[in-house]
């Protein structure tokens, strides 16, 4: 296997998507390839930077009181907020999501 | 599926209330509309339990999210940045950000990813999202986007090219090049 066919299934390689034979192909390529091996590097700390929980957005209270999912505090006797707890298939308690915002352009 | 079975696979799907928040939040890039597509894309899914064939519950679920979204985006008509748009002018290489400077990541301007990522036409950022954050497979990203296989690997290599030319610093004077050597 040469660079011109290792980079491009780099990206499968590392998603753990190249079956065994490939990847022991791209295994060895990259055991002779600096260029290969400082690219899989790349696209590895990438991958750590994207998958920093902090980059994840959690679900608003409020949208789990308009799903009904479990709201932290609730167990313990929290007060529900007016409209909240209802179940899946509730219609929209406060009409807000027919109204439509006028939006920013997108930069 | 009985009226108890239906019932419980409406309770597990909201295990995953935070994944499908995230997936929407970054493909509608606000809060509120987000939070709407959410909503929304659980009504659907239990009206639609029984239409469940099997596979990954999770990912089933994230395609609902992520159909929703996309009504909500062309219907705002903020979708304007698409693939097709941009995909010949913007395709730069990496290649020339291949430096160890750049791949200190960890060392990375978390703002600089997010500004990166939002800027991403939605198709790109889907695919990132769907596999880097929600960890879903080629198969299942495909499934949820209606597109080959071939596609979501494509535009997993072009996305995660231009979030390094970004996070290089190297976005504004490089991204012009034109070449495309991607497979499809």
């Amino acid at each position: 296997m040469n660079c011109t066919e290792a980079k491009p299934l780099l990206h499968a390689y590392l998603d753990g998507e190249l079956g065994l034979e490939s990847a022991l192909e791209i295994e060895r390529h990259l055991e002779q390839c600096a260029d290969c091996a400082r690219e899989r590097a790349a696209l590895a700390s990438l991958s750590v930077a994207l998958g920093d929980p902090a980059l994840r957005f959690g679900a608003p209270e409020a949208l789990r009181r308009r799903v009904g999912a479990p709201v932290a505090g609730e167990a313990a006797g929290g007060a529900t907020a007016p409209g909240g707890g209802g179940g899946l298939s509730q219609a929209l308690p406060d009409g807000r999501l027919r109204v439509r915002r006028s939006r920013c352009s997108p930069s | 599926m009985d009226r108890e079975e239906a019932q419980k696979f409406k309770q597990s799907l909201l295990e995953w209330l935070n994944d499908a928040y995230n997936l929407a939040r970054w493909l509608v890039r606000d809060d509120q509309d987000a939070q709407d597509a959410v909503q929304e894309a659980f009504v659907r899914a239990a009206r639609f339990a029984g239409g469940f064939r099997g596979g990954d519950r999770r990912a089933w679920l994230l395609a609902i999210v992520r159909n929703v979204c996309y009504t909500l985006l062309s219907r705002n008509r903020t979708a304007a940045d698409n693939v097709a748009f941009d995909e010949e002018l913007h395709h730069g290489s990496a290649d020339q950000a291949a430096d160890p400077e750049t791949m200190a990541f960890n060392r990375v301007d978390r703002e600089v990813l997010i500004r990166a990522l939002e800027a991403l036409p939605v198709e790109f950022r889907e695919a990132i999202v769907m596999r880097e954050m929600e960890g879903l497979s080629y198969q299942e990203i495909a499934g949820a986007a209606g597109i080959p296989i071939g596609t979501v690997m494509s535009r997993l290599a072009r996305a995660r090219e231009r979030l390094r030319l970004a996070l290089s610093g190297k976005a504004g004077e490089s991204g012009q090049s034109g070449r495309v050597r991607q497979i499809r």
